[in-house]
């Protein structure tokens, strides 16, 4: 009984190569959803709330959290997005499993007898999932303190289904043969086009990070669609679209990390090639115009002309500014994130006051000075 | 001709190499070193990627951080152990390295040939094997008129006969331009098939200059 719960050598080594590197990899977007979703609805304040009386702002609350577990719709929105967060560890472990300094797991760990295995992996997907599972106790202990049993029990025979379905899931992909490479669509759609030097984080994504984003531009649209309905009535203000501008560069923070990691790990070589430090920010800075295109083209139908051009010029110097950032501090995910958030709600100050037009050129003058002094000083590839 | 003054490579403050002075004539150097000596720094700095103290300066004239893009015009390199996008297919890596170095692709057919690598240059760099790679590298760092091509390991993970063909490339090469070679390894080169100008000892954190004069 006491071997059951113990943590095997293989669930070590499996925990520290996906569970640690899922976080590692995914702290951005975690953090995000920490920070907009959690707390703006658990600790936001209406100004002027004078006239609630403490009794009301606690029973507001109440109501919302009573709302997840007892709403069936609400539930519902969840489950949806549990999956979503599953398939998503689905495609970053399956990613992972394939790189070749994980490749001795197809030759050591699927020695090992399958309950074993299936214990380790059940063990990784459940540290995945803690964010959810954490969830999951939360609407367990409102539910038992208010009488809702049937939702939190749901709840969490569904988190215990999903983590078990991704263990076997694993453990098929780590006995199975290895098949190298697999021609993804893309590849087949994209085989005669052509790849310039700028596009090729774009062919990246398409094949190798359709999971990250498709969530970045869902995000990315729920921004625009709800920023524009929450602020349906002062919509007309710049600042409105420029506040909408940092979320969209926010939600693709994460995609400018994976550039940076990208451009380390596999374009390492076009360090070697004759482009000026100028040269190679032009080239990064179409690839995130190509990027965004889809946001880029609500800016111009919604704008005109001169506002959606400087909304968008806003919106690129912000990303080349956060790209930038990573040349200071190398692949340091959790620096990265402190100095993006800084740099947000200083920027969401900033834009209130109107500063937007001081904030273009900044992003652009910055940026392209840490290119020019840090892009080709790189102490180690 | 190749020039370095005041080299100073440190990692944190460990320092890996230091080198006062050292002046190479155009030629073809097999850079020895025992593993972690510091051989694929020096390759790094020399093909402008890596920062460190000091100057290199190629021809008198061509410093790597004052005129960076010009140097890199010129010093073509090949990793130890390559790295491309798994989505790109051999021949548009050649298209991506000929558009950047300014070169005809159809300079790589004679390589293409010679190396028996048509049969996959179509096919995605995904489905390649580590020898496939290194060929793929070894050949990219032949393409345009280089006065330096380095490369870092070029005896590990090819078969013998590529290996042959990779010394009638740098012979071929040699004989219709003037330009220099630098081959790390911490295995014997084989000295029949090109003939050397010096070694380049790496050890102790520094660089010995041995020629064969």
């Amino acid at each position: 009984m006491i071997d059951f719960f113990k943590v095997s050598p293989l669930s070590k080594v499996l925990i520290k190569i996906f569970a640690k590197g899922f976080y590692k990899v995914h702290a951005g977007l975690l953090l995000f959803l920490f920070v907009t979703i959690i707390l703006y609805c658990f600790y936001i304040e209406v100004l002027n709330q004078t006239h609630f009386e403490p009794d009301v702002i606690i029973l507001f609350n109440l109501s919302f959290v009573l709302s997840i577990i007892s709403s069936p719709v609400l539930v519902i929105l969840v489950f949806a997005v549990w999956i979503v967060f599953t398939i998503k560890s689905w495609s970053y472990v399956s990613s992972q499993i394939i790189v070749p300094e994980n490749q001795f797991l197809f030759y050591s760990s699927n020695s090992i007898d399958r309950f074993s295995q299936f214990k380790s992996w059940l063990l990784v997907q459940l540290i995945i999932s803690i964010p959810i599972i954490v969830y999951g106790i939360f609407a367990m202990l409102i539910g038992i303190a208010f009488g809702y049993y049937l939702i939190p029990i749901v709840i969490l025979l569904f988190a215990l289904f999903m983590a078990c379905i991704s263990a076997l899931l694993y453990m098929h992909t780590i006995n199975k043969l290895i098949n190298p490479y697999e021609k993804t669509l893309y590849l087949k759609i994209a085989k005669k086009w052509k790849k310039p030097f700028f596009s090729l984080f774009l062919y990246h994504c398409l094949n190798n990070l359709q999971v990250t984003i498709a969530v970045t531009k869902i995000l990315s649209f729920i921004i625009i669609i709800g920023g524009t309905y929450i602020l349906a009535d002062i919509q007309h203000d710049l600042r409105v679209a420029s506040v909408i501008c940092l979320g969209i560069v926010l939600t693709h923070s994460l995609l400018i990390y994976q550039s940076n990691y990208f451009e380390t790990t596999q374009l390492a070589f076009s360090r070697n090639f004759p482009l000026s430090c100028n040269q190679v920010y032009l080239n990064h800075l179409l690839a995130y115009l190509l990027l965004t295109l889809p946001e880029n083209i609500w800016m111009l139908l919604n704008f005109n002309p001169f506002e959606s051009l400087s909304l968008i010029l806003f919106s690129a110097g912000t990303a080349m500014f956060f790209k930038s950032i990573l040349y200071l501090i190398r692949l340091d995910m959790r620096r990265y994130l402190y100095r993006i958030f800084f740099l947000f709600l200083l920027y969401f100050v900033m834009i209130m006051f109107q500063l937007i037009w001081v904030l273009i050129p900044i992003n652009l003058i910055i940026s392209l000075w840490i290119y020019n002094k840090k892009y080709y000083k790189l102490e180690d590839l | 001709m190749l020039e370095i003054n005041n080299y100073k490579k440190t990692y944190g403050s460990i320092t890996v190499l230091e080198i006062d002075h050292l002046k190479i004539s155009t030629g073809i150097y097999w850079i020895k070193g025992a593993n972690g000596s510091g051989k694929s720094t020096l390759l790094k700095t020399l093909a402008g990627i890596i920062n460190f103290d000091g100057e290199i300066l190629l021809n008198s004239s061509i410093s790597v951080k004052k005129q960076a893009v010009n140097y890199r015009k010129l010093v073509n390199f090949a990793e130890a152990e390559p790295v491309f996008p798994e989505f790109l297919t051999g021949m548009e890596m050649v298209k991506l390295f000929a558009s950047a170095k300014n070169v005809s692709v159809k300079e790589s057919e004679y390589y293409i040939e010679s190396m028996d690598m048509n049969p996959y240059m179509s096919d995605a760099l995904g489905t390649y094997s580590s020898g496939m790679l290194k060929k793929l590298s070894l050949m990219l760092a032949f393409l345009g008129k280089p006065a330096i091509i380095l490369l870092d390991e070029p005896l590990i993970t090819i078969d013998a006969a590529s290996l042959d063909i990779l010394y009638e490339w740098i012979t071929h090469k040699k004989q219709q331009e003037e330009l220099s070679f630098f081959l790390s390894s911490h295995q014997t080169l084989e000295t029949k098939n090109i003939s050397l100008t010096g070694e380049l000892l790496v050890q102790n954190q520094t660089v010995n200059l041995l020629t064969n004069d």
